[in-house]
């Protein structure tokens, strides 16, 4: 529903759109009978897939092609290759149900990749998919692809929550394989940020690791959120108008309860203050000193910050906590 | 009525357009109930349900209940009659909602849904993490959390469902800034933080969340011209709904009425992204326009209070209070 460019259409091109969808509710009207005889044929397949290439967002059809493949793996049928040969004989199942399910996972990113990088259903089947393999050494292989498939989309579009919730789930795999780290995830995240500082999603996946490290690391865990401010100070400095890095860099600040990075953040909050007076980050930074006038600060922010200038002023009657 | 820039009757010729031309029989679409939903929520919002000729309400309400599932291939309701026959779709968790909705904005008092059949279905759907399908093989999500908490409010199934197993995995979907993610762990994104909230206000259960935190995360999403999603994002008419309806939500929960504390300029971004030939809303000025952004823009309006036009929303449900079925 999102991301149809606005057009007046001409003559010939709404003749155009409507021979496309008489072809498109014909290919439905044929799909959907397929699957009530349920035709797990190749021939069926080839229609279907040609749907969904059109319409990924069309779920029925996925489902259709999870069929597909129980059905074929069920009948131990395989999967026979060009020269002839038939792969699978005397194949286990996990190797029958892998050949089917690696071509599944080429078609399926042919969708992502050319025509819906955003389709909830299309990026759910490949989880489904993976499910499927039975083999350790083979899952774990495909997973690696898998990650590098959801990185080099996350290139392109590096804030795509479809991307980075996949690539979640992935490593969240490859962990309970033993074959991923919190380090790992830390140097990933780091990656983007030194690529776009106001990577958002990105200090995201770093914030969660901080703020799972244990209270009794003590100077450690101090030690690591301090870096880190160093880190998102980047972001204050390379775009002070831009909250992404604010809205992080004051979380960490009150993470471990030490005044340390507290004062980091708010040293540079003053600088660009200093610099800048009518900043509305750094103001709302300067709120965490506990030595503030937060009531005057409040008052600057309701005319540098005049959007949210109802809250401040909730803020300064104290029925707002934590705002900062 | 005070609706300031927004054509409002514009919007609902285009709805009205849509719902008795294009989303007539013949039209295979997997989110036609969705669509229906949205088309009759723009009617809806513009004070017009009563206008439209109730032999063609009627139609409406019998091709909503001939979408609804047995128990035996499911329960619930599906998307349209294309995708039905037996053993071909079972009901969805969304197209139950809108359903339900969309009946309720018809006049209809829910009075022929299968409520066992329906319970069944969201037996079917709910995860063993708390969470919901769509369907018995579909994703997972806080989007279909939320159908599910409006299916159960609806049709008073609470006892179908594990009610704190769904609590818990709300919980655990805020994230350090406030904001809720589609699943535990994920970004703050603010379509995502409705769906938790609102989930949480059926439930009865905003008091186990950071409310607080919540709505920082959301006056942290107006810009002069429109909210956005998340941090340094665009602004997107959608929002108005997601955000502004979350942020009302708060200042219900807070006891506070009406007074939202954050100026996005709402009026002015949601006029501009009109079609003013066609009628309808679009995300932005560069963009076509469809149903979910009309819906959502003029329902945002009115939760809101920026538009008088009709009157009160239930802020949890998306339709007018005094439409929902004691």
């Amino acid at each position: 529903m999102h991301d149809r460019k606005r057009e007046i259409l001409t003559d010939v091109q709404k003749k155009q759109m409507d021979q496309k969808i008489a072809v498109y509710k014909g290919l439905c009207g044929e799909c959907t009978e397929l699957r009530r005889r349920c035709d797990f044929s190749d021939g069926a397949e080839k229609k279907v897939e040609k749907l969904l290439m059109v319409n990924p967002e069309f779920y029925t059809m996925w489902n259709y092609k999870k069929e597909t493949l129980l059905h074929r793996v069920e009948h131990d049928r395989p999967l026979v290759l060009g020269s002839g040969c038939v792969e699978g004989v005397g194949a286990t199942r996990e190797m029958v149900t892998w050949k089917w399910v690696e071509r599944e996972l080429a078609f399926n990113a042919q969708v992502i990749e050319k025509r819906d990088i955003k389709s909830y259903c299309t990026w759910h089947h490949r989880k489904w998919l993976l499910e499927k393999i039975g083999d350790a050494a083979v899952l774990s292989q495909q997973l690696r692809t898998e990650k590098a498939l959801a990185e080099q989309l996350l290139d392109a579009e590096d804030r795509n929550f479809h991307c980075w919730g996949y690539r979640a789930w992935v490593v969240a795999q490859l962990r309970n394989l033993g074959l991923y780290t919190d380090g790992d995830e830390m140097a990933h995240a780091r990656k983007r940020i030194e690529a776009n500082f106001s990577n958002y999603s990105a200090y995201h996946a770093r914030a969660k690791i901080l703020g799972a490290l244990p209270k009794e690391a003590g100077a450690a865990r101090v030690e690591k959120v301090k870096e880190e401010v160093e880190l998102v100070k980047n972001a204050f400095y390379t775009e002070p108008t831009d909250q992404s890095g604010w809205m992080y860099a004051t979380w960490l600040a009150n993470l471990t309860g030490s005044a340390e990075p507290v004062s980091a953040v708010l040293e540079a909050a003053r600088e660009l203050h200093d610099d800048d007076p009518t900043l509305k980050w750094p103001l709302l930074a300067s709120t965490l000193d506990p030595k503030c006038n937060k009531t005057e600060l409040l008052e600057q922010l309701c005319a540098q910050d005049k959007n949210r200038a109802g809250y401040y002023r909730d803020a300064m009657g104290g029925c707002v906590g934590n705002y900062a | 009525m005070q609706t300031g820039p927004i054509d409002f009757a514009k919007h609902v010729r285009l709805s009205e357009a849509i719902l008795f031309g294009a989303l007539s029989p013949q039209k295979y679409d997997p989110n036609r109930m969705v669509l229906l939903y949205f088309a009759l929520a723009t009617v809806s919002v513009a004070g017009k349900v009563t206008a439209l000729a109730e032999e063609k309400v009627r139609g409406i309400i019998e091709w909503i209940y001939a979408q609804q599932v047995p128990e035996a291939e499911g329960g619930g309701f599906r998307s349209t009659h294309t995708m039905g026959g037996v053993g071909l779709e079972e009901g969805h968790a969304t197209m139950t909602q809108c359903a339900l909705l969309s009946l309720i904005i018809c006049g209809d008092d829910l009075a022929r849904v299968d409520k066992k059949a329906v319970a069944t279905h969201l037996r079917k759907v709910q995860a063993e993490n708390g969470c919901f399908r769509s369907l018995s093989y579909g994703e997972s999500d806080v989007r279909m959390m939320y159908s599910a908490c409006v299916t159960c409010h609806l049709l008073d199934l609470w006892d179908s469902i594990d009610k704190e197993a769904a609590i818990q995995y709300l919980v655990s979907c805020q994230s350090y800034d406030g904001g809720f993610g589609w699943h535990p762990g994920s970004e703050g994104h603010g379509g995502n933080t409705f769906c938790c909230l609102a989930s949480l206000a059926l439930l009865g259960a905003l008091d186990r969340v950071d409310t607080a935190r919540a709505e920082k995360f959301l006056v942290m999403r107006a810009t002069a011209h429109g909210f956005n999603g998340r941090p340094n994002k665009d602004a997107d008419t959608c929002y108005t709904y997601w955000v502004g309806t979350s942020l009302a939500l708060l200042q219900r929960h807070k006891g506070a009425e009406g007074f939202v504390p954050v100026d996005a300029g709402l009026l002015g971004f949601v006029a501009e992204c009109q079609d003013a030939a066609k009628g309808g809303i679009a995300k932005d000025q560069a963009t076509g326009t469809d149903l979910l952004h009309t819906a959502l823009s003029l329902m945002g309006l009115r939760n809101l209070q920026l538009v008088d036009s009709c009157p009160p929303l239930d802020l949890r449900l998306g339709c007018l209070a005094e439409a929902v079925p004691v």
